[in-house]
């Protein structure tokens, strides 16, 4: 029997329409709309010309529909400019991800309990909802966050990676409900879905960014745009608090100094100008013209000192807990009714055991020494 | 002076290269507040006051450092910087519109340019060499960069060197590897045997 929701789901993910589909295996839309909406099971030839089309088997075709899989965040302002199919793409690679989640779940023992708090109260403003969410990851509004997706995926949230970047979608969040080895129900967990090859900083400011979504934002409060505003400055408290940053960002102001907190806070030099001018620590007209040297510089779309792209782990860990060390692909592809390349690009994503023992930020010795010590190459 | 004696580029490059970072810093500030003079007193901008206010400022965030400058002349009123840096004597000018400046009237300038021996050299040093430290502003007094060149007479140069951004010359290392095992992986683990029965079971 085949399950017409999910050609559904490959298609979008193909990015085709039903008419961009039923071109490909010589058919009409019509033919796909009702295969999709169940009314018409489709000849064995074409569901063969649909998989080869969509790249995965015809086993795929036949699974039970995938988890519940919310919109969430990407229904906020910063994604309504997004082109239709690309919005459609991301959220079908989102399920597929979370569905591969949830298969996995089932089969191993997660011990890491939820701590990321649920602040649902008007009452509760951002600066305080940052805080609270520092202190319930472990974390003093001294300190820098060294590795950010391993404290969020320390935290119980759920952290999946796309296997290719999207630009105008760098993140987005969303609650689920999702099975459990452990209980006999289901358990809403937070998700956190990121775009790949997105660059470190700004990856770590738009994870922030949808904590704040998760943390805040269950229940609506305000408008879109008053929530975007609100996650933004979540995100700029839970990375740079402002206990810190009034001692941290001193002036004079400079490039260079700013430069020089980079690497130690683990943000760009441009969300520093901003955060520096949120605080009033630096006047409108300084921060128009930091952003003005940062134009010049050529700065503002290619910042020097690039961090690392921080990678989830979770789901790769249980792969490997499931499947071995390293994965048998073609075992894991087989029982989800998908290409062992496909699953092997999606895991491929995430964090191997070497690569999560790597933090983002440095200390701040280390920073003035490579100041001081300047570099060898110069022109 | 003859060819060989002059030392090469990089050795210029890598005895100043410590202090690049500070001059940078300095600079960039010194900028900020010559312009906020102007904003905060609603004065037309004007570029040789501008320049003035950031060679004060920035003679005094170098004597902070320790780097002991000093006016070329305290009476002239476009003065450059100088100081002495290891076997380099090192005098700060405004670039020319990205140019190196003459040196003009002064005999003491067209002498430095000239690589004149200085009469009074540090003890540890028998032979010092003068650099120029170019920095460059746009008309509106925005700070661009800073250059070094090493000048052998008013309009010739043994070479010139740009001299990066801190941020952009400095090979940081973004990545800290702690021990993997000190760190951990997630708290996740095999269902044991049990767990597999309920599993199979469910």
């Amino acid at each position: 029997m085949i399950n017409g929701y999910r050609i559904r789901q490959a298609r979008e993910l193909a990015r085709l329409t039903q008419a961009e589909l039923a071109d490909a295996v010589e058919t009409v839309q019509s033919t796909i709309a009702q295969i999709e909406s169940g009314r018409l099971q489709p000849s064995e030839s074409l569901i063969e010309a649909i998989a080869l089309r969509l790249g995965f088997p015809v086993s795929f075709f036949s699974r039970n529909d995938p988890p519940n899989f919310p919109l969430g965040s990407l229904l906020f302002r910063s994604h309504v400019n997004m082109p239709a199919n690309e919005r459609a793409e991301i959220s079908r690679l989102g399920q597929i991800e979370f569905e591969i989640a949830a298969v996995l779940t089932k089969r191993v023992r997660n011990k890491v309990a939820l701590r990321l708090p649920q602040l649902t109260e008007e009452t509760i403003d951002y600066v305080t909802a940052a805080q609270l969410t520092r202190n319930a990851l472990g974390l003093s509004l001294d300190v820098p966050i060294p590795h950010l997706v391993r404290v969020v995926e320390q935290s119980g949230a759920i952290v999946l990676t796309l296997p290719s970047h999207f630009e105008t979608c760098d993140a987005f969040s969303l609650w689920a409900n999702v099975p459990s080895s452990q209980a006999a129900f289901e358990m809403k967990k937070p998700l956190v879905i990121l775009s790949g090859e997105t660059p470190g900083d700004r990856l770590r400011s738009s994870l922030a960014h949808e904590i704040g979504h998760l943390v805040m934002h269950q229940a609506i409060r305000g408008t879109t745009r008053e929530m975007e505003e609100e996650a933004y400055k979540f995100g700029a408290e839970l990375l740079l608090p402002e206990v810190a940053m009034r001692e941290e960002i001193t002036t004079p102001v400079t490039l260079t100094s700013l430069s020089k907190l980079k690497p130690i806070w683990g943000v760009s030099i441009q969300m520093l100008i901003r955060r520096a001018y949120d605080l009033d620590i630096i006047t409108e007209r300084q921060y128009k013209y930091l952003f003005k040297q940062l134009a010049e510089r050529g700065w503002r779309t290619n910042e020097p000192i690039a961090l690392q792209v921080e990678k989830p782990r979770a789901l790769r860990q249980m792969a490997e807990i499931v499947y071995g060390n390293p994965i048998n692909y073609q075992g894991l592809a087989h029982d989800l009714d998908m290409h062992p390349h496909f699953v092997k690009r999606i895991l491929g994503a995430f964090a191997s055991r070497e690569e999560y023992g790597t933090l983002t930020t440095i200390k701040r010795e280390e920073v003035e020494n490579l100041f001081q010590g300047g570099d060898k190459e110069l022109m | 002076m003859k060819a060989r004696d002059i030392p090469p580029m990089q050795t210029a490059l890598a005895d100043l290269s410590p202090h690049f970072s500070t001059f940078y810093d300095a600079f960039e500030s010194g900028t900020d507040h010559g312009k906020g003079y102007f904003e905060k007193y609603g004065f037309p901008f004007n570029p040789w006051l501008h320049a003035n206010l950031v060679r004060n400022w920035v003679k005094n965030i170098l004597d902070k450092h320790d780097l002991k400058t000093q006016f070329e002349s305290e009476e002239l009123a476009n003065s450059g910087l100088q100081l002495s840096i290891n076997q380099w004597f090192v005098r700060i000018r405004k670039s020319l519109h990205g140019e190196v400046p003459y040196p003009g009237r002064s005999k003491a300038l067209q002498a430095y340019y000239r690589q004149y021996r200085q009469l009074f050299l540090p003890e540890e040093f028998s032979v010092m060499h003068n650099l120029l430290l170019l920095w460059h502003a746009t008309s509106k007094g925005d700070f661009q960069g800073l250059s070094l060149v090493y000048p052998l007479s008013a309009g010739v140069m043994k070479w010139r060197a740009g001299i990066p951004h801190p941020a952009l010359s400095t090979n940081i290392p973004t990545t800290y590897q702690a021990a993997f095992d000190e760190l951990g992986d997630l708290e996740i683990e095999p269902l044991d045997e049990g767990d597999e029965d309920i599993e199979a079971e469910g």
